[in-house]
């Protein structure tokens, strides 16, 4: 009853002082108001500021991305067990291990725009001079791609202009190109695919590109047209040669002119194309075709000092179907599986009077060593899945086989034992890439067999390149090629 | 020289059965655009991805626009669901890697 009481009195007081303060109150809520629209105001004010500093940080992380060159890495340390069988059942045997590194550098100063580079170094573990047992080595075609001491070398600098005339956008590019690793050759090397068709044309070299999309003029999907101008070879003598001899009379041909064309290796050019027949993301059909003039053939295989001859022209093509993915599930199995097939022509043009001289003390003419004109063909296979014993790996399977006059420009091939697109006979090729950490450290084991029908694969134009049966050349006292030889590899490869 | 190949195998398995990655991926957004929407917009993957900043495209992800966003800019993708779910995530990693801020220059 006590309680009773004096809660009653309690809520009688309180509501008396209420009775009293509700001015005070209204007042209060008044102000409490203000207060909330200046705070409201504020925020306003506040948030345009930092919409404002948004944009503009935006804007600056935007010109900074044009305005530096982003460097990446790409660190590759393998094991290459070497393996031959010569004519003669010799079997030379080597395991090698190498570190390879490739920076990186693009930059797009404008939407139109880009650069883009890579710089080399690809050396042997302990060994800082494998041109002293073969001076061709660091050759210009494939620097980079043999494995030798810490020069750094450039691969790749070119720039790419985008424009557009009407309804065809078209591209404009010259430099150190990228042709390593084009369509089907990078899927071995887990690269990105270069547009060149790495069946028949796989080598570092200088030129220039430009390429037409005629997809919206033509309605055919993906449908463009690629001009390639390269240079293999350039006629110069270097700075301050006092005499550079003529091989052909045997006289010295000049004094101190530097940069001065040799007299009788002229320039090595290369013209040709590039067109994507039809590609929809998924199917591609992609057609090339080149003209390759003064070829290099060595003037004397006893002595490689005494250096190139012109020893004829060379026309080619290939016709590459590749797809990625099979049907239209994208993350299955056949999604993700991707698939290629290759058809490549190559036929020589011999110049008659080139001479080769041959280890026998003999002499070859022409090319190939022949006068004759002389076709080649070859295919490609090949097929890349995911691997069913990992979540990540990929698997794959690839098959090539070149006849007795087949001739590539795949000098820039990643195969220790030469390239085996170039082979003229069988070579089988089995590889599994994984990713081991994130997607910045993956591993590749690969084993590639090349079983040789002609000698004379992936050497030069003039006799070297002649093709005999290994048995008949051994026989014939010519020397002791091999006619077997085996690359297995393995690597952990570091890239960001 | 057998025996340094036997070693090297087996660290490379022992590493390779071991490891494993996930997820979202770029280069599969990249694949899915070629295959799947690069016809309906009309421009590379490369344009596509540039017509945003990073921070942009990440608002869009983020307010489950980035579908609308599409169709937008793509005439031939048509608004709604037209934009399977399975593939917006790789499309936005895509989009986000080569977005018009990133310093990331794409393949020409």
């Amino acid at each position: 009853m006590k309680k009773i009481v004096a809660l009653s009195a309690a809520v009688a007081m309180s509501v008396s002082a209420s009775a009293v303060t509700t001015e005070e109150l209204v007042q209060q809520i008044n102000s409490l108001k203000q207060e909330l629209q200046t705070l409201k105001k504020a925020q306003e004010k506040s948030d345009k500021k930092q919409k404002r500093l948004k944009k503009s940080f935006n804007e600056v992380k935007a010109h900074d991305a044009a305005d530096n060159i982003k460097f990446g890495v790409d660190l590759r340390s393998s094991y290459d067990s070497i393996n031959y069988k010569t004519a003669s059942g010799l079997e030379p045997t080597s395991g090698l291990l190498s570190n390879r590194l490739l920076l990186t550098m693009a930059q797009q100063p404008m939407d139109d725009l880009i650069f883009k580079g890579k710089l080399a170094v690809n050396k042997v573990f302990g060994h800082n001079n494998m041109t002293a047992t073969n001076g061709f080595n660091n050759y210009d075609w494939f620097g980079t791609v043999t494995p030798d001491d810490n020069v750094v070398r450039l691969r790749e600098a070119y720039f790419v202009y985008f424009g557009e005339m009407g309804d065809v956008g078209y591209t404009a590019s010259i430099g150190r190109r990228p042709s390593l690793n084009g369509t089907a050759g990078n899927l071995r090397e887990d690269d990105e695919e270069a547009s060149p068709l790495a069946h028949n044309i796989n080598m570092e070299f200088d030129g220039a590109s430009f390429n037409f999309k005629l997809d919206k003029v033509t309605s055919i999907p993906g449908f463009a047209f690629k001009i390639c101008l390269g240079r293999g070879y350039s006629n110069a003598n270097g700075k301050y040669v006092y005499t550079p001899v003529d091989f052909q009379t045997g006289t010295p041909a000049g004094t101190n002119d530097s940069y001065a064309s040799n007299l009788d290796t002229p320039d090595m050019d290369m013209i040709g194309f590039i067109s994507k027949l039809y590609d929809d993301g998924q199917y591609s059909a992609t057609l090339n075709g080149f003209y390759a003039s003064n070829l290099l053939g060595v003037r004397d295989m006893t002595n490689f000092h005494a250096g190139f001859q012109d020893v004829g022209d060379m026309t080619g093509g290939a016709l590459t179907f590749v797809a990625n993915g099979i049907g239209d599930d994208i993350f299955g199995f056949w999604g993700q599986t991707k698939a290629f097939a290759s058809v490549a022509i190559s036929k020589t043009d011999p110049r008659a009077t080139a001479v080769t001289n041959t280890a026998m003390g003999n002499q070859n003419l022409g090319m190939l060593g022949t006068t004759e004109k002389k076709t080649g063909n070859s295919v490609y296979l090949g097929v890349q899945m995911p691997c069913l014993l990992t979540d990540d790996g990929r698997l794959g399977v690839e098959y090539n086989h070149g006849t007795k006059w087949w001739r590539s420009f795949t000098y820039g091939e990643d195969t220790m034992i030469g390239s085996k697109l170039a082979a003229r006979g069988d070579a089988y090729e089995v590889y599994w890439t994984k990713p081991l950490v994130g997607k910045n450290v993956d591993m590749q084991l690969r084993y590639t067999r090349i079983n040789y029908d002609y000698t004379g694969s992936d050497m030069f134009f003039g006799g070297s390149g002649t093709p005999m049966t290994p048995e008949n050349m051994y026989a014939s006292g010519m020397g002791d090629p091999v006619s077997e030889a085996s690359n297995f590899r393995a690597y952990i490869r570091y890239r960001y | 020289m057998k025996t340094v190949s036997k070693l090297a195998i087996a660290a490379l398995l022992g590493l390779g059965v071991a490891a494993t990655t996930a997820t979202a991926d770029a280069d599969l957004g990249k694949t899915i655009y070629s295959k799947k929407y690069k016809k309906a917009c009309g421009m590379t993957g490369a344009k596509f991805a540039a017509k945003h900043s990073q921070d942009e495209w990440e608002t869009l992800m983020d307010d489950g626009e980035f579908a609308n966003e599409m169709a937008k800019i793509c005439p031939g993708v048509p608004s709604g669901d037209a934009v399977p779910a399975k593939f917006l995530e790789h499309l936005y990693d895509f989009s986000y890697k080569f977005a018009n801020d990133s310093g990331n220059v794409p393949s020409c």
